[in-house]
C-alpha cells in the first residue's frame, strides 16, 4: 500500500506503468480512478482548496485502504491525494489497484473512492463566481459508504 | 497560573479561517479537560469563532487520536479541533 499526500500533480500513465512493472507476471488487472476539479454545473466553481492534517489525514487514508481490501485479494493499492489550491480541470486524487483478477481490482478501487468521500480527514473549500464556502458532507456520500459496510462483497 | 499545563490547539478548515491562525498555545489549570479547553478557546477567539464552533459538530483529537470532551489533558498535549470532513 502506498498513500501520498502532495501539492504537486501526478502522472496516471507513469503510476500505472510502474505498478504494472512491480507486479509483472502476477498482475492480471489494474483499475484506476482519477478525480478532477469540475465546475459542478450551475455552481460555476472556479477553484478548490483542500485543507488537511498531515499525520491524521495520512493515517485515515491508510485505514480506508485497509478496510477496502478486507475480503479481497489485491497485490497493491496506491492512493495519491493532492492538497492545497487547485483549479478547475486539475487532478485531485488517484486510486490505482492491482490484482490477479479484475473483480478484485475494480471492487477495491470503487470502495476506496467511496470511503475517501466520507472518511478521509480532508476539508474542501470551493470558490466560484458567488464567493467561496467550505463544503459539508452529503447524505448521498454517506449512504454509498454505508453500503460498503453493510454489503461489503 | 502556578502548576498549570501548556497545550497547543490546532484549527482546520472553517475554524482555521475564523480563528485566523493554524495553532494557538493555551495555558490551563492542571487536570483540565478538552471541554474546559474549548471554553477557554471560545473566550479567547471571540464571537465569530464561537458561532462557527456551535454551527457544526466538532470532533477532538489529542496527540492525533480521537477523544471525547471529558478527556483530561496533560502538559505538552496537542489538541486538534476537527470540523466535519468532506473527504477526497
Amino acid at each position: 500500500m502506498s498513500v501520498r499526500l502532495q501539492t504537486a500533480d501526478f502522472d496516471l500513465a507513469q503510476e500505472h506503468e510502474s505498478m504494472r512493472a512491480r507486479h509483472s507476471g502476477r498482475c492480471g488487472a489494474i483499475s484506476s480512478f482519477v478525480g478532477v476539479v469540475s465546475e459542478r454545473g450551475k455552481e460555476h466553481v472556479t477553484g478548490l482548496f483542500i485543507d488537511h492534517y498531515p499525520s491524521m489525514t495520512q493515517r485515515s487514508i491508510e485505514c480506508i485502504v485497509e478496510r477496502a481490501t478486507e475480503s479481497r485479494e489485491v497485490l497493491e493499492v496506491v492512493v495519491v491525494h493532492r492538497v492545497g489550491q487547485l483549479r478547475v480541470g486539475d487532478q485531485i486524487v488517484l486510486v490505482l489497484t492491482c490484482a490477479e483478477h479484475r473483480a478484485d481490482a475494480s471492487a477495491v478501487c470503487e470502495r476506496v473512492i467511496d470511503l475517501l468521500k466520507t472518511e478521509a480527514i480532508l476539508w474542501k473549500k470551493e470558490s466560484g463566481v458567488r464567493g467561496s464556502r467550505w463544503l459539508e458532507p452529503s447524505e448521498r456520500d454517506h449512504a454509498r459508504a454505508r453500503g460498503w459496510v453493510t454489503n461489503p462483497g | 497560573m502556578e502548576g498549570g499545563i501548556d497545550v497547543t490547539v490546532l484549527f482546520f478548515a472553517s475554524l482555521d479561517e475564523v480563528a485566523g491562525c493554524r495553532e494557538r498555545a493555551v495555558r490551563l489549570e492542571e487536570g483540565s479537560t478538552v471541554r474546559e479547553l474549548v471554553a477557554e478557546v471560545a473566550t479567547m477567539m471571540g464571537e465569530d469563532f464561537l458561532r462557527e464552533f456551535s454551527r457544526v459538530p466538532i470532533q477532538f483529537a489529542v496527540n492525533e487520536a480521537f477523544v471525547r470532551e471529558q478527556q483530561v489533558l496533560h502538559d505538552g498535549d496537542t489538541v486538534a479541533l476537527i470540523p466535519p470532513v468532506t473527504g477526497g
